[in-house]
């Protein structure tokens, strides 16, 4: 074997591996006494080793100069944060020159009443100021446009037109009665002041949930915690009729989507168990 | 929820004794060295969480070292995405600083190398790929052995020595180009 420049250069990265054999290695050594140019070749690679080495230690200097100065860094982030609500400031402040002042911060239902508590005198005012637009000042027992974009502070009533079965899960995801054709639907309602409730619909999931045609939902009014020790799939009414289902109620629903079992949750799981059961085998839930 | 820590190691010595070390393996791997303090209080937290799942098959400060290497390239990378633009306009700069003075030429070890050079060579250092720059920056930390580099980043001790070989050839490389392009 002929160890020449070339050789070394192909095999340098296997010279710095020790990955060369003893007889490569006593050449290469060999070669490296007589080449100036593979020996600086060599020589300029190690040499980076002190370079990082004074670049580590230059690092560790900033490293600990930042470690020391953890204030600055701290009142960094505070003026940070005050200019941002400096800023947020100004912008509330700027909106509400173009939106006429503060009279439109007023909550929607208070500047309601007032326009409904003084009647025709106050808006015959108004139509000599906004003369531009006579056709909504023509009526002023008309009631007073909705402003949009403000929601009414209790959720809205459910009524007889409101969807039957409409439930949300923790992860916003809506499922109505239609999601759950070809199952047996067991909804158990439960609330916060009756756990038993809550760990009777346990008891049904332990007993009922392993059935691939069979699902099990908790139903509460509104997302709320998990009761400690519960599994069961947890989900809220998303205004719905909620199939007239009562608090610590349940219903049974069929592969169709029909009520086949209603009855309360506050009976003794021995008991209520079984019912069930019954219930599931005759509507073909395995 | 934090897992209760094995009773056999009083973790909180444990750290306070590798702390040091664990400091400059985070400046290793760090793209800036300012935030390698934060890694390191980061890491130790994980730790103390996860010291269950440490089989006791390697010294603490090794299993340690991991965690900080880990933390300190997600921190960069999560760094890199919020200071995109900065990052940009960092490297904009560095092309139009130093002028040419600044010459790169083999270090002569009987004085010491300016720190303006020094930090030229960090820049460059810090454009090497990750697992090409940590194993040579892990290399300059005191005591550090290869077989402690391979196993700090699992790697094999041959793999280890290759890339610190590519990182070296690569770090004289991107030098000798500036060289050359200062003196044009």
């Amino acid at each position: 074997m002929k160890v020449d420049c070339q050789w070394l250069s192909t095999n340098l990265e296997a010279f710095f591996s020790d990955s060369l054999d003893a007889q490569q290695l006593q050449l290469a050594s060999e070669h490296l006494k007589t080449c100036l140019s593979c020996r600086s070749e060599v020589q300029a690679l190690r040499d980076m080793d002190p370079l990082v080495k004074q670049v580590l230690k230059l690092r560790m200097t900033k490293a600990l100069a930042a470690a020391h100065a953890p204030k600055r860094s701290a009142a960094f982030q505070l003026g940070l944060a005050g200019t941002a609500v400096a800023l947020v400031g100004v912008l509330v402040f700027v909106v509400m020159g173009r939106t006429g002042g503060l009279g439109d911060l007023l909550p929607a239902s208070q500047t309601t009443l007032q326009s409904e508590s003084r009647p025709n005198s106050q808006n015959s005012n108004d139509v000599k100021v906004d003369d531009e637009i006579p056709a909504l000042r023509a009526k002023p027992d008309a009631p007073a446009p909705k402003s949009p974009g403000i929601k009414p502070g209790p959720e809205p009533p459910i009524t007889n037109t409101s969807p039957a079965f409409l439930v949300t899960d923790p992860a916003g995801y809506s499922t109505n009665l239609e999601d759950y054709r070809g199952r047996v639907l067991v909804i158990g309602v439960w609330s916060e002041d009756q756990p038993e409730a809550a760990q009777n619909i346990q008891k049904l999931y332990q007993a009922f949930g392993s059935r691939k045609e069979v699902r099990i939902l908790g139903v509460t009014s509104r997302n709320q915690e998990r009761p400690a020790g519960t599994t069961f799939p947890m989900v809220f009414n998303n205004g719905s009729r909620l199939l007239d289902i009562r608090s610590s109620d349940f219903a049974v629903v069929d592969k169709e989507g029909n009520v086949q079992m209603r009855g309360s949750l506050l009976v003794d799981p021995n008991v209520l168990t079984p019912r069930i059961r019954a219930k599931l085998d005759e509507s073909g839930g395995r | 929820m934090v897992a209760a820590p094995d009773p056999q190691y009083d973790f909180e010595a444990a750290a306070r004794d590798c702390r040091p070390f664990l400091l400059q393996i985070a400046v290793a791997s760090a793209r800036n060295p300012v935030d390698a303090e934060d890694i390191v209080q980061e890491a130790l937290l994980r730790g103390y969480r996860g010291i269950q799942r440490f089989r006791g098959d390697c010294p603490l400060r090794i299993w340690l070292s991991r965690i900080v290497v880990r933390v300190a390239i997600n921190h960069h990378r999560s760094a890199a995405r919020r200071l995109k633009r900065w990052v940009f306009f960092g490297d904009v700069e560095m092309e139009h600083e130093d002028g040419t003075h600044h010459e790169f030429d083999p270090p002569d070890r009987s004085r010491s190398v300016q720190r303006e050079k020094i930090m030229d060579v960090d820049r460059q250092v810090n454009r090497l790929p990750t697992e090409f720059k940590v194993p040579l920056m892990m290399l300059a930390v005191d005591g550090m052995t290869i077989p402690e580099i391979a196993e700090i980043l699992e790697i094999p001790q041959g793999t280890v020595k290759s890339r610190v070989f590519y990182a070296r050839k690569r770090l004289k490389s991107a030098l000798e180009n500036r060289l050359e392009r200062n003196r044009k």
